[in-house]
């Protein structure tokens, strides 16, 4: 597959963020802060439910960057995240990105944005890809 | 060992649809002294915000070996009642370094905004 720089490339768009969802991350990944489990903390921290975690996102975003570099064919080097805004139970997220650099050692970096239902950006980020025979 | 079930049940949590081993931030696992560290340097986790995430992998990680990882301060700044605290964690196997993980946090500490 030939890359350019600036290529837009397919978004991917995951399903729904549930409280259940929340509930499976928190035992899966062991961060089991009540901000993404129960209500009364969530609301006494500001917010009106419960938030998911912002690794959610990024896992998001690290399965939007497979798609469009299998394993096997490519290997991501590096994967970075800035987490925007707060999504709650219920946003659905859209990835997308777009090739930014191609390094003459073939290092290709892509940008990438999780956004919600409303177009808002919740969660930036970045992946370095090479191929798997360098 | 992280193990073939763990990771499954990693995947599944994170709806992950293209990725068929290890998911990429599954290192998140081995990232929980970082809280400890945040508490060591006295700040409320009740006020932490995770602003970044960035993971370099140097090596496959395989869910059969056994995994040591190891956590330290990277930078920590206090400004104007905020602390930005950066942590860096290696995991590793077989000695070998797998996953660097660096973690930025921003934690407001007590009698911000006040005078």
């Amino acid at each position: 597959m030939m890359w350019t720089v600036g290529q837009v490339l397919p978004p991917l768009v995951k399903p729904p963020l549930s409280r259940e969802q929340l509930a499976e991350y928190a035992e899966a990944s062991g961060d089991k802060n009540p901000l993404h489990l129960d209500d009364a903390v969530a609301q006494a921290a500001g917010f009106p439910s419960v938030i998911c975690h912002g690794m959610i996102s990024m896992a998001f975003l690290a399965d939007y960057a497979r798609m469009i570099f299998p394993e096997g064919s490519y290997r991501v080097v590096r994967l970075k995240s800035r987490f925007r805004k707060v999504a709650f139970p219920g946003d659905q997220l859209t990835c997308e990105g777009k090739i930014k650099t191609i390094s003459p050692e073939g290092v290709i970096a892509l940008s990438m944005l999780a956004k919600n239902q409303r177009g808002e950006v919740v969660t930036e980020g970045e992946a370095e890809v090479v191929s798997s025979e360098s | 060992m992280i193990g073939s079930e763990r990771v499954s049940a990693f995947r599944r949590a994170v709806r992950a649809q293209h990725e068929y081993g290890m998911p990429l931030t599954m290192p998140t696992l081995y990232r929980h002294a970082e809280f400890e560290w945040v508490s060591k340097l006295g700040l409320d986790m009740t006020y932490l915000l995770h602003t970044e995430q960035e993971y370099e992998y140097l090596y496959p990680l395989s869910e059969d070996a056994e995994v040591v990882f190891r956590t330290h301060v990277k930078s920590f700044r206090n400004r104007v009642g905020m602390a930005f605290v950066t942590l860096e964690t290696e995991i590793l196997t077989d000695g070998r370094l797998c996953v660097r993980a660096i973690t930025n946090f921003v934690v407001k500490t007590p009698g911000a905004g006040q005078k």
